[in-house]
């Protein structure tokens, strides 16, 4: 090769800081030993400064045999050591390596040795356990990717990486296992992924409405975990992993609702017991989403056909209340939500202060001051504990709630069946990679119902879902 | 993607003859039936389910001859285009007309019971957009709707017809109508039957292979003995007084008074009706917009709607409003307009089956 195409150090060094617009944390520094220059070229935002000098300045310093960009190349002491393209320079820079330039040859070198305060992984505050595993994703997406690498030792598990956002640059990593899933859905989330054009992607929340068919929608379509154990599980069932950089949300597709009455715990726990959760989690999330409405619906259209002794209950303790039933609940439903906001904004030491407003003052006060009924209370306050037995449909049911609250106000009874067969109807039109939203309910699929409604032991569990398509549908060996 | 995929399976296909069979015979006929011929008002079910079978014998027959065909193609096929028409005509004339009775009916039982305010607005508020989303959206998604909801129509079903026995207090007369008055009293209801039909309009897009045709007909089976048993029960329930309780389903669980401490359970028949209600009226928008479109292909299938809508509300607003005119509506008009499902479409299906077989022969 021509001396022609050697690099001038310091002139590429000073383009490189121009490009970046003389950013105050891009560092170069030259070493010149002999005729030999060599330029470093780094982001001390993002490098270890120790590191930098014992892993590569002082190896090259210190080396005895003549510099060249070979010799260079094995004294530097990284795990990643890459020759580059001129035009890669800004994005590895940007990402954390040392760049090197030397003006004997026409090769760039790559060092990554990028060390960023990653937090070790830690029980999520989503997903707590009783038992079972207790680590959680975190930001970094190498750490992820390890904890995931780390419950299947299988040359199947593939990960497959892409960028996007034009600015943030962000890396996601497509996760799934060869010779079970559909490929077809693994395309066609690549195809969505590529066709992402957007300035930056912060958190995988920002994917969802890109992966979801319809992205308007008030529910939620792609499913999304912080436990490696789910993301394992559901890997393991034929779906796709999406792992996104600086976010502990792995999101999962295909998405189908039943994945939300399921519980983590429900795995590592009796069967039984589990499917009797699972009951009790339907039962909650109707209540928490057509209790007040009903309340609401009887007091105010169908007292007629309320028990007598209800009846007279409630009629004494609303005779006093100056609002009307509608006002009065609506109003409880709001207190509660404005104090849901409060307490998860405000600094934990003041939660518990809170708390004692909420529950002692504005309840019980409001309650001896006869502004609020106590079965308006008691219905909202049980609507509104309901909400959490499925916690991840926490800001569609709060919606819902609120809507058949209003429905049950103006329309009554046969106005609320008629709204939840238009929420049912609408859920059944969604189909998300082909798998119906609602199945395997609607349409019925016998085997799925194994680990549906109720929970059939895993020795019974031999195959793997037919809610979406998948390669290889036998789970369990003869 | 939206799932508007417009076909179903037979177990979808199997509920929603399970629903609209149930639908509204067990509110109002009952009554009616002994008004007429006292407890031989069971003769009169079984007489006009027996016309309601051999209208499903007739389908299954229809289908495992031509799986794939449509109903208004082999019409067109065999009797030409004019008389497709005039069928399909009838047809839109047939469900309308019924919707309007279901819908009276329904609506009279709520403002009698539960409403108690003469509020059509509230009603037709409640009842036409979901009808509308409903068939609007296609069978599929019907189909799964109606499948979702059915563990709990069947149990709450099974509950009124089990529960309803419990207040049983003495036995009427039997024998006290002749078979004459018996046979005038089917025919006067007979608009009340023949739901079945529905299952022609849908032919090509339900998927059906051959023995399917015995789980239509243990779904229909089902659902008739359900209705035959809360009838005997309602008799047995008020005997003589039973032509003035005029809506069974729920009388007969409004007669138990605080069963097994669960309070008044009328309000489980109140929520059954409401669900089942819903879906009949839906299923019979979607098979009037079906008919529509065969009629006015050209049109795209919004304005059917907009032509039900206009149609519907007209007609319930205009004509019928009080219980004595749907009676006097259900048992005049109506019988005429029956003449659909039990005259032309069962002669219509005999004869391409009599065709058919004499084709094969001649092949031989």
């Amino acid at each position: 090769m021509s001396s022609m195409n050697y690099f001038n150090v310091e002139k590429e060094i000073k383009n490189i800081k121009k490009q970046l617009h003389y950013s105050f944390d891009v560092t170069d520094r030259i070493l010149k030993k002999e005729d030999v220059i060599i330029g470093f070229i780094y982001l001390k935002s993002f490098t270890d400064n120790l590191i930098f000098s014992t892993a590569i300045y002082q190896p090259i310093a210190d080396l005895k045999e003549e510099i060249s960009f070979t010799s260079v190349k094995n004294i530097v002491q990284a795990n990643d050591v890459k020759e580059i393209k001129k035009e890669e320079v800004i994005d590895n820079i940007l990402k954390g390596a040392v760049v090197l330039f030397l003006n004997n040859s026409s090769k760039i070198l790559s060092i990554d040795i990028q060390k960023f305060n990653a937090r070790a992984p830690s029980e999520p505050p989503t997903t707590p356990v009783i038992q079972g595993p207790r680590e959680g994703f975190t930001e970094d997406i190498k750490t992820n990717l390890g904890l995931l690498r780390k419950r299947f030792y299988s040359k199947d598990l593939v990960l497959k990486n892409l960028t996007i956002g034009r600015h943030t640059k962000t890396q996601i990593v497509i996760a799934y296992l060869d010779g079970i899933v559909d490929m077809k859905i693994v395309k066609e989330v690549e195809r969505k992924l590529k066709k992402i054009d957007v300035d930056g992607v912060v958190d995988s929340y920002y994917l969802v409405p890109y992966l979801s068919n319809r992205p308007n929608s008030l529910f939620k379509q792609v499913g999304n975990t912080e436990k490696p154990d789910i993301v394992c599980a559901k890997l393991l069932e034929g779906r796709v992993a999406i792992i996104v950089d600086n976010t502990p949300i792995v999101l999962t597709l295909p998405f189908v609702l039943l994945e939300e009455l399921q519980n983590t715990n429900d795995y590592y726990t009796n069967y039984l017991y589990s499917s009797l959760l699972r009951f009790i989690r339907i039962i909650g999330g109707l209540f928490a989403v057509l209790g007040p409405g009903i309340y609401i619906a009887l007091q105010l259209f169908h007292y007629n056909i309320m028990p007598l002794k209800y009846l007279i209950t409630i009629a004494d303790s609303t005779q006093q209340i100056p609002f009307t039933p509608f006002i009065e609940i609506l109003f409880i439903s709001l207190l509660f939500q404005i104090l849901y906001e409060v307490s998860l904004r405000l600094p934990s030491y003041l939660g518990l202060a809170t708390s004692i407003v909420g529950a002692l003052i504005l309840g019980d006060t409001g309650v001896k001051a006869g502004l609020i009924s106590p079965p308006a209370v008691i219905v909202v306050a049980i609507a509104k504990i309901a909400l959490y037995t499925i916690p991840e449909q926490a800001a569609q049911i709060t919606v819902l709630q609120f809507v058949f609250l209003l429905i049950g106000a103006s329309l009554g009874l046969l106005g609320l069946i008629g709204g939840l067969i238009y929420v049912i109807s609408y859920l059944n039109s969604i189909e998300n990679f082909g798998s119906p939203y609602l199945a395997p309910f609607s349409p019925f699929i016998l085997t799925d119902n194994k680990d549906g409604l109720f929970r059939v032991p895993w020795t019974s569990m031999r195959e793997r879902p037919y809610s979406f398509k998948t390669n290889n549908h036998t789970r369990v060996g003869e | 993607m939206m799932a508007r995929d417009e076909s179903v399976n037979i177990w979808q296909a199997s509920i929603m003859v399970f629903i609209i069979i149930f639908a509204n015979k067990v509110l109002l006929l009952p009554s009616l039936f002994y008004k007429d011929v006292k407890v031989e008002g069971i003769i009169c079910y079984l007489i006009l389910f027996l016309l309601e079978i051999g209208l499903l014998f007739l389908f299954i027959a229809l289908k495992n001859k031509y799986p794939n065909t449509s109903f208004s193609d082999l019409i067109k096929q065999k009797f030409g285009i004019v008389t497709m028409k005039i069928i399909y005509f009838l047809f839109i004339l047939f469900f309308i007309c019924k919707l309007v009775l279901i819908y009276n009916v329904t609506y009279i039982f709520f403002k009698d019971l539960i409403y108690k305010e003469n509020n059509t607005v509230l009603f037709l508020v409640c009842f036409l957009p979901i009808m509308n989303y409903l068939a609007f959206m296609g069978l599929r998604i019907f189909g799964r709707t109606c499948q979702l909801f059915f563990p709990l129509i069947f149990i709450l079903a099974l509950f009124c017809v089990i529960i309803s026995f419990v207040g049983i207090k003495s036995t009427p007369l039997f024998f006290q109508a002749n078979i004459g008055e018996v046979l005038l009293s089917s025919l006067k209801h007979i608009s009340a039957f023949g739901d079945v039909i529905f299952l022609f309009i849908f032919m090509d897009k339900i998927e059906f292979k051959r023995g399917d045709g015995k789980k239509l007909f243990f779904f229909s089976l089902l659902s008739m003995l359900m209705i035959v048993l809360v009838a005997i029960a309602f008799y047995f329930s008020y005997t003589y007084t039973s032509f003035m309780h005029q809506y069974a389903l729920f009388e007969v669980l409004g007669n138990i008074k605080d069963y097994g401490g669960l309070g008044r359970i009328d309000v489980i028949a109140v929520i059954l009706i409401i669900f089942i209600s819903y879906f009949q009226m839906a299923l019979y928008l979607k098979c009037f917009t079906e008919s529509f479109y065969v009629l006015l292909p050209k049109l795209h299938k919004q304005y059917s709607l907009i032509a039900f809508n206009i149609i519907f509300v007209l007609i319930v607003e205009l004509l019928i409003r009080n219980l004595e005119r749907t009676i006097l509506y259900g048992e005049n008009i109506l019988p005429y307009i029956s003449i659909i499902s039990f005259v032309i479409v069962p002669l219509c299906v005999t004869i391409f089956l009599c065709l058919n077989k004499r084709g094969e022969r001649w092949k031989k």
